[in-house]
């Protein structure tokens, strides 16, 4: 981890109407850390990977990322960032490989620079015998794969994945979980993680927010917040701080 | 509320068929009286009759299916199955979700097909009741053919982007299937019904119900007309009409109540069963990387490549290719005798407007087609072209340069039927291309744009669909109209061909362009909701 900040919020706030998506995020990531925001839905994980990744203003605050504006920057801020949304769309009439190389013409790669890479990341997410299949005959977690392998085909500096693992077997996860601490370690790349996963987020965050509705309420690395509450992993961490602990006795009440 | 808005509308649509449309009806026919058409009337009516119930028979018929197919949702079926619903229930559930909103066109359109007939012939009651008993009864078993069909069409499909797909290329071909037989039916009766030995329209449900209406006027006429006049014509009796109606529905109601166990008995859908492997690209594809090398390149061939691998959007650029063939072909038979006899300048107005026509056919398709609902399928994947930078530029850029390539062919062939059709000169050939190229180039940019500014991705039920398709629709018609009168002033003051062409098309061009700058910088912009 070098030691400047890749991301800086100063009161980033989001309303959408009378609902207040995001209030007043003040944050920073250092270069190279793996950084986790936590939350429940709802909690506006989404609504700040989307204002910090240029694809939605904010109502009101600021924010630099990789060192740009993020009012006044975009353009280069997309050009240093990779972004996995939550949604994505895939075009389910392309083949995987079809797919890479869109995506990497429209990060103005091209020629045999992206074909290696995108041999090599099918490789490594073991479709290569799959990858001239229209992405349509896909799975949900090979597609997935695709994306994942999409996210950083063009070696940006900063990678925003939202929900990276959701649909993902316990093997793809680790995988991910690899590439991710691979990247950071060697190459110094920063990831922004929205995860409501406590686990893959436990074995895999350097550093942890957690958001609830719209409002950082914790911050720090998993043994510093389970510290702090007394827990004993993440996951009762977690539940502690934002609620949702299940109350056994009214479970089976709704039969009355 | 909705309440209220449900028994005012129904006590509005019968008011409409007893007193508004009775009212008007008379007014019109009054001014009728004494002339040839009450003599037309008398004798065509069974013909008309039959006429009429053909155009309700297949509107109740394919309309459904179409509106069903443009989005297949199975999803739901899934939940109501597995909560011990049974098939037949939901068969005639979903039939009757249908029944309102058809009901309601049935009850404002009926009287006005029927009551020119009931005055005129000065029906009883009685006859009238009949009357509207078969034409709703009708529609309501086609509407119930209708559903079951689109049920089985769904279910074989299955809620996957490939069925998906699948579905809204079957929604533009669904009606070229049923019309062209029907058309082809009308033309070649005679022969038909010689070689058979019976009138071939007699095998159609839609024929019986006519004739029931028909025999319904001759038989509770008040007009002194004789039922043994019409039996020639109509060829079998009202009850034998009314067994066969009956029989028919009968038949759908049990085929519908034995096989929906089978209909609803979906698989995984088209994404299982076929898994579809790219080859090496083609050497036109990798011309294109040529001309066009790197990142742009790499662009346009994967979006040519996107497009056309949709069924939905090739079914739909074929339809428009066949329908600017046939317009030089049916218009050169039909304006024939009026051609003949006719001064140059009427002969040369007239093929203009084949071309004009030609070109407008063409902008329309290709621009609602490549600028309307094929150019961005959904909002996530809006996502990932602007998380790039300048993404929806290059994108949209690419998208068009595709678009401008893939006209050519729907340019040309046209183009070429026309100038075989009209006797045109290879220069007069090649000006009508241009013009069909140039024009459709513009539609697609002003299309895109108006797209661009407003998405609505492939949800072709979406309000902002219909809009867009509104607009484009209008913005198209207006500049072309606009773009029309300019060339004629033009033509009246030159007579130079060339000249008038080039107005014709180039404000699309102009225009387009325009429109597309702006919608595309709107794209680009943040999401500020």
């Amino acid at each position: 981890m070098s030691g400047s900040i890749d991301i800086q919020t100063v009161g980033l706030s989001k309303n959408f109407g009378s609902v207040v998506a995001l209030s007043n995020l003040d944050l920073e990531v250092q270069r190279g850390s793996v950084f986790g925001l936590l939350g429940p839905n709802g909690a506006g994980k989404t609504t700040a990977v989307r204002i910090l990744s240029g694809l939605l203003k904010q109502t009101s605050g600021n924010a630099k990322v990789c060192g740009f504006d993020i009012d006044s920057q975009r353009r280069e801020i997309k050009s240093a960032t990779g972004l996995l949304p939550e949604t994505p769309g895939l075009y389910s009439k392309l083949s995987a490989v079809e797919f890479l190389e869109f995506i990497g013409a429209l990060n103005d790669m091209s020629g045999e620079l992206l074909n290696r890479r995108i041999d090599s990341l099918m490789e490594l997410m073991g479709l290569d015998e799959r990858q001239n299949d229209l992405l349509e005959s896909y799975s949900s977690g090979m597609k997935q794969k695709v994306l994942v392998a999409s996210t950083v085909l063009h070696e940006p500096q900063l990678v925003f994945l939202d929900e990276p693992t959701s649909r993902l077997d316990p093997a793809a996860s680790a995988l991910v979980k690899e590439i991710i601490e691979a990247m950071a370690k060697e190459m110094d790349t920063t990831f922004f993680i929205c995860t409501h996963m406590t686990d893959f987020a436990e074995d895999v965050c350097e550093t942890i927010g957690i958001l609830n509705e719209g409002i950082l309420n914790t911050l720090g690395s998993p043994r510093d917040i389970i510290d702090q509450v007394g827990a004993k992993d993440l996951e009762e961490a977690y539940l502690k701080i934002v609620g949702g602990q299940v109350d056994r006795s009214k479970l089976l009440s709704w039969r009355d | 509320m909705r309440k209220v808005a449900s028994i005012s509308i129904v006590g509005f649509g019968i008011i409409w068929a007893l007193f508004i449309v009775p009212n008007i009806m008379e007014l019109v026919l009054a001014g009728f009286e004494g002339t040839g058409i009450y003599v037309l009337l008398m004798l065509s009516f069974p013909s008309l009759m039959r006429s009429v119930m053909l155009f309700l028979w297949i509107m109740l018929l394919i309309y459904p299916i179409s509106y069903a197919l443009q989005e297949i949702r199975i999803g739901q079926w899934e939940i109501m199955l597995s909560n011990n619903v049974s098939t037949w229930d939901m068969m005639f559930g979903m039939f009757m979700g249908k029944v309102p909103i058809y009901g309601l066109f049935i009850l404002f359109a009926t009287p006005v097909i029927l009551t020119p007939f009931t005055i005129f012939f000065q029906v009883s009651i009685l006859g009238q009741i009949i009357m509207y008993l078969t034409v709703f009864f009708v529609a309501l078993s086609t509407l119930f053919l209708s559903n079951l069909i689109t049920t089985a069409i769904q279910a074989k499909l299955g809620e996957s982007s490939r069925g998906n797909d699948i579905a809204k290329a079957l929604s533009m071909v669904v009606a070229l299937a049923l019309l062209l037989p029907m058309y082809g039916l009308m033309f070649f009766s005679d022969s038909m019904s010689a070689i058979l030995g019976i009138d071939i329209f007699l095998i159609f449900p839609f024929t019986w119900a006519a004739d029931i209406i028909s025999w319904s006027i001759i038989i509770f006429n008040g007009i002194g007309l004789s039922a043994a006049l019409f039996l020639d014509i109509l060829k079998l009796t009202a009850l034998g009409d009314l067994v066969l109606l009956l029989t028919f529905t009968l038949l759908v109601v049990f085929l519908a109540y034995v096989s929906a166990d089978r209909i609803f008995s979906f698989g995984a859908g088209p994404r299982t069963e076929k898994i579809t492997t790219i080859g090496e690209e083609n050497r036109f594809l990798k011309g294109i990387k040529q001309v066009y090398s790197g990142p742009p390149g790499v662009l346009m061939v994967n979006s040519i490549k996107e497009f056309t691998r949709k069924m939905q959007n090739v079914s739909r650029l074929i339809y428009g290719v066949i329908i600017a063939i046939i317009i030089p072909v049916i218009l050169n038979y039909a304006m024939g005798s009026i051609a003949e006899g006719a001064p140059p300048e009427v002969q040369s107005l007239l093929v203009m407007l084949v071309i004009i026509m030609l070109g407008m056919m063409l902008a329309m398709i290709s621009g609602i087609t490549f600028g309307g609902v094929g150019f961005l399928e959904s909002k996530d994947q809006l996502w990932i072209i602007k998380s790039s930078p300048n993404g929806v530029r290059k994108f949209a850029k690419a998208r068009i340069f595709g678009s401008f390539i893939l006209i050519i062919p729907m340019a040309i062939i046209p183009s070429i039927v026309a100038a075989i059709v009209f006797g045109f000169t290879i220069l007069e050939t090649l000006m009508v291309i241009v013009y069909a190229y140039w024009s459709t180039c513009g539609a697609v940019l002003l299309c895109a744009g108006i797209t661009a500014n407003n998405p609505a991705y492939e949800d072709q039920k979406s309000s902002a669909f219909i809009v867009n398709t509104m607009v484009s629709l209008f913005a198209l018609m207006g500049i072309s109209l606009i773009s029309l009168m300019a060339g004629i002033m033009i033509m009246m003051a030159s007579t130079d061909l060339v000249l008038f062409m080039l107005v014709l098309s180039t404000p699309m061009i102009v225009i387009g362009a325009i429109v597309y700058v702006i919608g595309v910088a709107r794209m680009s912009r943040p999401d500020s909701k």
